[in-house]
């Protein structure tokens, strides 16, 4: 473990810390407007200052990490959970059901992220439910591929044939053998696709389709203060500076997880 | 054999784009509204008008012949009219669409050829720090905050920014490309340097330049098929450049589109990014073909 990994670590506990108790570094609310105290500086009673309709920066920003980090995380259980299931399913079953699922996560990987982020809300409303699970169907193809390509591989190793030859059941081969394994493959891409998920929270919500105004996320809180590039260019710092480290941290995490790890996609395909 | 295997990734993805397609209207048709709004357009709306449209788009017709209706329209450029724009989605869809491939192009040749300069550099002449430094700098933050990045920048340097011209996007995605792409180039490489085959060029005396020239040939496939792989969260990334600098391709279409709930235009506007996604699929499928003489069964 290098000195990189070591301030990653410590910059995404201090980060998931703050995001955690936000109320307990400022007793502002994050949606509360103030229009006699607009772009105020730094100060005492504001760490970062105020935005263009007075609010609160720094609690805007703690939030914003939570709202992210939720996000984030919810996205990956989902997608996770989907492809893990399907994935093994498609890859023990094969046949008919393996092409079936196929050709569905090969849809599922076709259709732009965008459009099921504007089908859905359309269908059942915006939020942060709707992005996650936007991002958790955008993400779970590559789930999916990744564990049934791993599954297919360790069904032919010589071990399962030494469990099988011993005489163990099919279901004890898929939970100890098959489901272990490719748990621990698919929580590694977990990882390196976390950071992805933020990137994509961020894109979706520049567009106007993520996560709607004033809740604020990392990718709103650019996507507002952007059209004040020009006068008042320090308020996208923070939220960049935010994702920049949060990111780059996720990726040397991941890169050393990977590392240790040594699991079979290592050098496949992120 | 090869010619074989070209058909049969042809006909997949002819097949996937029909599938594909088809459930694009399935959604479609479940948004709340009148089906004629939302797969046609506004239509002055008489009843004579409203009878002659519903039978030719047959939605008096049952859900499969819709479908096969649908096909037909697609595939004869037939998409309606848009609410917004007043004119045909197919012409206003195509132009963006024109637009965003350009830029796609020449972000994505530029990036490789930057990311092939940075591994020449660091293993063929050694500047072991440079290559690491920009790329992880480049992977720490997605296309749009790259963006918004330089347009902090040269909000601050008083550097103009032409809003709509092709240079700051272009700039932007091949700053944010190159951490992902030299990334995946880099582990192809590095494993490529430890086969059997490159040890035996070195026991010849063959130069360094040539043996990564030769590495390179080798590790191409796999770097092509592993970028395709990441064309979603790429041409994601994309359009959310397009839109902050306000370039006319897709991404500015869908936020049009969609904050004037432009139903038509939307559902062209999937419909031609999902062709493209499986189109670059299967290009790549063949091209990995094409590099890879093992898949073709001569070797």
């Amino acid at each position: 473990m290098n000195i990189w990994t070591k301030i990653s670590i410590v910059v995404l506990v201090v980060e998931a810390f703050l995001a955690a108790f936000p109320q307990l570094f400022s007793h502002y609310s994050p949606t509360t407007i103030d229009l006699t105290n607009r772009l105020a500086p730094p100060s005492i009673a504001h760490f970062l200052g105020t935005d263009t309709l007075g609010r609160d920066v720094f609690i805007r920003l703690l939030y914003a990490i939570r709202y992210s980090f939720t996000v984030a995380s919810f996205s990956l259980v989902l997608s996770l959970s989907i492809g893990l299931l399907m994935g093994s399913l498609s890859a023990i079953v094969g046949g008919f059901a393996d092409s079936m699922l196929s050709t569905l996560f090969n849809i599922l990987y076709i259709i732009p992220g965008f459009f099921i982020a504007i089908a859905l809300s359309i269908l059942i409303g915006s939020g942060l439910t709707t992005t996650s699970i936007v991002i958790g169907l955008s993400l779970a193809p590559i789930f999916y591929r990744l564990c049934r390509s791993a599954a297919k591989e360790i069904l032919t190793q010589p071990y399962i044939e030494a469990a099988k030859a011993l005489g163990a059941s099919t279901n004890w081969i898929i939970f100890r053998y098959v489901g272990k394994e490719l748990f621990y493959i698919a929580l590694t891409t977990a990882i390196f696709l976390l950071s992805d998920a933020i990137a994509f929270e961020a894109s979706l919500s520049i567009l106007g389709l993520g996560v709607q105004p004033p809740t604020p996320t990392l990718g709103n809180m650019i996507a507002e203060y952007k059209e004040y590039v020009f006068t008042s260019p320090h308020l996208l710092i923070y939220p960049v500076m935010v994702i920049a480290t949060t990111i780059a941290s996720l990726n040397t995490l991941a890169n050393e997880v990977g590392k240790k790890l040594n699991v079979l996609m290592k050098n496949s395909l992120l | 054999m090869m010619w074989w295997l070209i058909a049969k990734s042809i006909a997949k993805t002819f097949t996937l784009i029909l599938l594909t397609t088809a459930t694009i209207y399935l959604v479609a048709r479940a948004f709340p509204g009148d089906p004629i709004t939302v797969l046609y357009g506004e239509q002055p709306i008489s009843d004579e008008v409203r009878k002659a449209v519903e039978s030719r788009l047959g939605l008096d017709k049952p859900l499969y012949l819709q479908i096969l209706i649908y096909w037909r329209r697609v595939f004869t450029g037939d998409w309606g009219v848009s609410t917004f724009f007043a004119k045909p989605v197919f012409q206003v869809v195509f132009q963006s669409f024109i637009n965003s491939l350009k830029l796609a192009v020449s972000a994505t040749v530029l990036t490789t050829l930057v990311c092939v300069l940075l591994a020449y550099l660091s293993m063929a002449k050694g500047f072991k720090m440079l290559s690491s430094v920009f790329p992880t700098l480049s992977s720490s933050m997605p296309a749009a905050v790259w963006g918004v990045v330089l347009m902090v920048f040269a909000a601050y340097l008083k550097i103009p920014i032409g809003f709509g011209s092709m240079s700051m996007p272009l700039l932007t995605l091949v700053v944010a490309g190159t951490g992902v792409f030299y990334r995946i180039l880099q582990s192809l490489l590095e494993k490529t340097f430890s086969e059997p085959f490159v040890e035996m060029y070195k026991a010849f005396g063959m130069s360094i330049e040539k043996i990564f020239l030769k590495a390179l040939r080798y590790a191409m496939p796999v770097y092509l098929t592993a970028t395709f792989y990441r064309m979603g969260l790429i041409i994601a990334g994309a359009m959310a450049t397009e839109v902050i600098f306000a370039y006319p391709g897709m991404g500015l279409l869908l936020v049009q589109a969609f904050s004037s709930r432009d139903y038509p235009v939307l559902i062209g506007w999937t419909t031609i990014v999902s062709v493209t996604l499986s189109v670059l699929n299967m290009v790549s499928d063949i091209l990995h073909i094409y590099m890879d003489p093992r898949l073709r069964g001569v070797v």
